[in-house]
């Protein structure tokens, strides 16, 4: 038997064999089972995402309306552009009290201390005499309203409350007011002594709050501002230890140019 | 072996009720997909039962190949036969099922040879010579990468031209011819050995 006559054989046998057909009905009511239970699968997706669309499309609208979007997406860590500090016209004058401005709020700390508060303080030993010569009480005289009595950090939440008493809904609403309160004290009015009681507030209000890093090293430039400068100093060595970037760097500047001024 | 044809291939041969169906196959009509299985299974179960060389791999096969034609359709231009659009369609679904039907072979073989051979002759054929060719050929087959076993089955076994099969297999007929060459000097050389590797 040659090769190729064994392969011609083999391949004659094969092309001559006959499958058993007793299994086609079977096979062809499975066939049509297997297609009808797949286009049944597809309907129940596709309604299933329709329903989810709905359901999404409607509640980001509701949302968007009540005002409650910003606050979703950031409660889902997505970025939020607020495009004015105002709060918008549908929205009450008592939300819009209550709401903190948080563009400023954001903003001012990332961007001012380093020129609204510092160029006295870091330049000239001289620079931080200032706030020891030049008495903080002309900021005083400027004070637009009286919200607060400075020596008393007590009264601080009661000055919070006067004006805002929505405020005491919510822990949270009340440490972003009074955090808001601190900052138009501190940067707008530049009412130091009003300040600091308004930023000893916020951090006793809200120890692990978003804002805790700007309380703290503005409560510090309150210290230097009104002359105090055991107790600032104390407070600057803390930022410049614990903190990163350039609150660290300036806390140590100013530590630096406090020091040679200190007996 | 191609199937006869009977009265239901008759009816539907025309070109027109070729394309009806065709048409209600696409857009995933039960009852014309049932109709084209009527007409076609019996080719599609012997190229698969050829093709994988197990008849319950190629019974899998068949249900595949049909559960998949409403999808498959799409892509029929109408460019060559719908025998031979079928036979690409099998081909594209044969790979699982020949190495399941490859498993199941060599499981077989470890158990006892005879056991092997009586179980092919499930095929049909009552001759142990033919049944133990065709067992031969069919470890022969399995030794072949899957191109050239698909190659020389839609060619020497189906009797499909190489330019036929280039279009079954959507590849260049020399790259068909190629294949069919590899794979008879390597199925001569397997056999000549007496099927032994």
């Amino acid at each position: 038997m040659t090769e190729s006559s064994r392969l011609s054989r083999a391949t004659d046998a094969l092309r001559e064999s006959t499958s058993l057909n007793d299994r086609a009905h079977n096979t062809r009511a499975r066939i049509l089972t297997t297609v009808r239970d797949k286009r049944v699968r597809r309907q129940r997706v596709l309604g299933a995402l329709v329903v989810f669309a709905c359901v999404s499309v409607g509640s980001t609208a509701w949302a968007a309306v009540t005002g409650y979007l910003p606050r979703a997406l950031r409660a889902i860590g997505l970025p939020v552009r607020v495009d004015s500090a105002e709060p918008s016209s549908v929205e009450s004058s008592e939300n819009a009290r209550r709401r903190p401005r948080f563009k400023r709020v954001h903003e001012v700390p990332v961007a001012e201390p380093p020129t609204n508060a510092m160029p006295e303080g870091i330049e000239p030993v001289e620079a931080i005499a200032p706030p020891a010569a030049t008495a903080p009480r002309p900021n005083v005289s400027e004070r637009p309203r009286p919200i607060v009595e400075p020596p008393t950090p007590v009264d601080a939440p009661t000055a919070v409350e006067q004006p805002l008493p929505s405020a005491s809904r919510s822990r949270p609403d009340r440490a972003d007011v009074i955090y808001e309160l601190a900052h138009q004290a501190h940067f707008a009015t530049h009412n130091f002594e009003e300040a600091l009681p308004l930023w000893d507030a916020y951090l006793r209000d809200a120890p692990n709050g978003r804002f805790v890093p700007e309380a703290e090293y503005n409560r510090a430039l309150c210290l230097v501002r009104l002359g105090r400068r055991a107790d600032a100093t104390v407070a600057l060595e803390r930022i410049a230890s614990r903190a990163n970037g350039y609150r660290a760097r300036e806390a140590q500047q100013i530590l630096d140019a406090l020091r040679p001024a200190t007996p | 072996m191609s199937a006869t044809l009977d009265e239901t291939d008759v009816a539907a041969a025309s070109p027109n009720a070729e394309a009806e169906l065709i048409s209600r196959v696409k857009e995933g009509d039960s009852d014309a997909l049932g109709h084209m299985y009527d007409q076609h299974h019996a080719q599609v179960r012997a190229f698969a039962t050829r093709l994988v060389g197990d008849p319950h791999a190629a019974e899998d096969l068949v249900h595949d190949v049909f559960v998949a034609l409403p999808k498959a359709m799409r892509r029929y231009r109408g460019d060559s036969s719908l025998r031979s659009f079928l036979m690409g369609v099998t081909v594209n679904h044969a790979r699982h099922h020949q190495r399941a039907a490859a498993r199941r072979r060599r499981t077989w073989e470890a158990f006892a040879e005879a056991e092997f051979v009586s179980a092919n002759a499930s095929s049909g054929d009552a001759d142990p010579i033919r049944a133990r060719q065709l067992a031969e050929l069919h470890r022969a087959l399995d030794q072949l990468p899957e191109a050239q076993r698909v190659a020389f089955v839609v060619c020497d076994v189906e009797g499909q031209t190489s330019s036929e099969a280039a279009v079954i297999l959507d590849v260049p007929e020399g790259t068909v011819r190629t294949r069919l060459f590899h794979a008879r000097s390597t199925l001569r050389e397997i056999l000549g050995d007496g099927g032994e590797r």
